[in-house]
C-alpha cells in the first residue's frame, strides 16, 4: 500500500465536493497492453500462469491437481514392474533392487502422502457430486463421504490380505 | 455508539478520462456495526460524490452490491467493517468488464442465464382449467436450495475457469438450469442439456469449488455442476451403449 499523496480532510479542503478533498489519489500506472482504457469498459485480465496465488482456496485446488501427478507416476512404476516381471526373474530382481534405493524410498513416501491427500480431497467431494435423497430429507454429506472412506479401508484390507500381509 | 476510523482503498476508473484503473485512498469515520456498503455510502455523501457503485436492498437479497473486498468476492452490504483490520481494498468484481469504478457490466452473465432457459417448460401444455401443478415436499426439497440464487455473480468472480475461459456458461447459470431440470413440473431438460452439457457447459468446470465457498445465499453451485456432469455422462452411456439410445 503506498502512502496517500494528499492528506487534506474536508475541513481543510474547503469544497468537499471536489475530488481530492479528504481523499488521496495515487498516481495512475501507465496503460498496460491488453487493456482497453479511455474508450469503454476496462478489461482486467486474469494472469494465466499465476492466478492461483490470488487466494488460498486456489492453492488448495492446485495442490489437489498436482498430487495427481504422483498417482500417475506410480501407475507408470507399476507398468514398469509388470514389464520387468515379464522379462524374466533376473530382470524382476534387478527392479526390486532398484526399489530399495534411497531415491526410490523417498519417491514412495512422497507418492503415498500425495495419493492420500488426493484421495481424501475426492472422497470429501463425493457428497457434493452424489447427494442422496431418502424420502424428503437428504442423507448427511459426511455419511456419503464416510462411506467412501469405509469402502477404501475395506478394499485396502482385502488387497493386503491377498498380498499375504496378514 | 462506538465508532472506528476506516481506511479504504477503492479502485477507480472513469471510461471517459482514464486509460487505466487506479486506487484511491479514503479515510472515513464509521459506526462499529457498519458494513462496507455503509462506508462507501458515507464516502459518497460526505467526501467524494463521484464514486460509483451499485446497491439496492442493503439486506443481501438483491445481489447488486457484489465487489471484491480484500480479494474476496462479497456482497458489500453483508461484509462487516469490524471483521477487517488495516486498509480494506475494494475492487469491482473480477472477470467482468469495469464500466466505472466499482460498477461492472453483467451482460455476459445475463446472456448465459437467458440461454439456459431458467424457467419452467411444461412437459405438455396444460390449460388452467385442468388445475394447478402439484408437488410433494420431497419433490420441492430436491431443487429448493438452487432457487435461493440471487444472481449476484460472486460465483463468477470466484471461478478461475470463467476468468480464463470466458465462454464457460458458469456456476450460477448452470445451477439454475439444474434447478429446473430437477423440478418435477418441468420437461425442458433436453433443451437445456444442449447448452449445459456442451463443452462450454459443465465440462469447462474443473471443480475448484470456489463458487460454493463464496455464495452469500448458501447455494452450492459446485454440487449442481458435478451432478450435471454425472447425469450427462449417464446420458452419453445410455445413448452409445443401450439399444435405441436408451430412449
Amino acid at each position: 500500500m503506498s502512502k496517500p499523496l494528499v492528506s487534506a480532510g474536508p475541513s481543510q479542503g474547503g469544497d468537499s465536493h471536489k475530488l481530492g478533498a479528504g481523499v488521496a489519489r495515487e498516481p495512475q500506472p501507465p496503460p498496460r497492453e491488453g487493456r482497453m482504457g479511455g474508450a469503454g469498459p476496462l478489461i482486467r485480465e486474469v494472469p494465466p500462469t499465476s492466478w492461483y496465488f490470488r487466494h488460498p482456496r486456489y492453492l488448495r485446488y492446485m495442490a489437489r491437481e498436482i498430487t495427481s501427478l504422483f498417482v500417475g507416476a506410480y501407475c507408470v512404476l507399476l507398468v514398469i514392474a509388470l514389464q520387468s516381471l515379464a522379462a524374466g526373474q533376473a530382470s524382476y530382481e534387478a527392479f526390486l533392487l532398484t526399489l530399495r534405493s534411497p531415491t526410490s524410498i523417498a519417491f514412495h513416501v512422497l507418492a503415498l502422502v500425495a495419493a492420500l491427500y488426493h484421495a481424501a480431497t475426492w472422497f470429501n467431494a463425493t457428497q457434493k457430486a452424489m447427494p442422496i435423497q431418502l424420502g424428503e430429507e437428504f442423507v448427511p454429506g459426511n455419511l456419503i463421504s464416510g462411506a467412501h472412506y469405509v469402502a477404501w479401508a475395506a478394499l485396502s484390507i482385502v488387497i493386503l490380505f491377498l498380498a499375504g500381509v496378514f | 455508539m462506538k465508532e472506528r476510523l476506516v481506511q479504504l482503498e477503492v479502485l477507480r476508473y472513469n471510461p471517459d478520462t482514464d486509460t487505466d484503473a487506479y486506487f484511491q485512498h479514503y479515510e472515513v469515520v464509521c459506526q462499529e456495526e457498519w458494513v462496507v456498503l455503509d462506508a462507501l455510502n458515507k464516502i459518497k455523501e460526505t467526501i467524494d460524490p463521484t464514486l460509483n457503485y451499485r446497491w439496492s436492498c442493503h439486506m443481501a437479497v438483491c445481489g447488486s452490491c457484489g465487489m471484491m473486498i480484500n480479494g474476496d468476492p462479497k456482497l458489500s452490504c453483508h461484509t462487516f467493517l469490524r471483521d477487517y483490520e488495516g486498509v480494506i481494498r475494494v475492487e469491482p468484481l473480477t472477470h467482468f468488464p469495469v464500466e466505472r469504478d466499482l460498477v461492472t457490466a453483467p451482460d455476459d452473465f445475463i446472456e448465459k442465464l437467458t440461454r439456459v432457459k431458467p424457467y419452467l417448460i411444461p412437459k405438455k401444455p396444460k390449460p388452467i382449467s385442468e388445475g394447478e401443478y402439484r408437488q410433494t415436499p420431497a419433490q420441492l426439497k430436491r431443487y429448493h436450495q438452487f432457487t435461493l440464487c440471487i444472481n449476484c455473480m460472486l460465483c463468477y468472480a470466484a471461478c478461475p475457469e470463467y476468468g480464463l475461459t470466458p465462454k464457460f456458461i458458469g456456476p450460477a447459470a448452470i445451477s439454475l438450469a439444474h434447478r429446473y431440470n430437477q423440478d418435477s413440473r418441468d420437461g425442458g431438460r433436453d433443451e437445456r442439456q444442449e447448452i449445459i452439457a456442451s463443452k462450454e457447459g459443465v465440462w469447462e468446470c474443473t471443480f475448484v469449488g470456489a463458487c460454493s465457498e463464496v455464495c452469500p445465499a448458501h447455494v452450492d453451485p459446485a454440487s449442481a455442476l458435478q451432478q450435471v456432469k454425472i447425469a450427462s455422462s449417464i446420458d452419453w452411456f445410455k445413448e452409445h451403449l443401450l439399444p435405441g439410445g436408451g430412449k
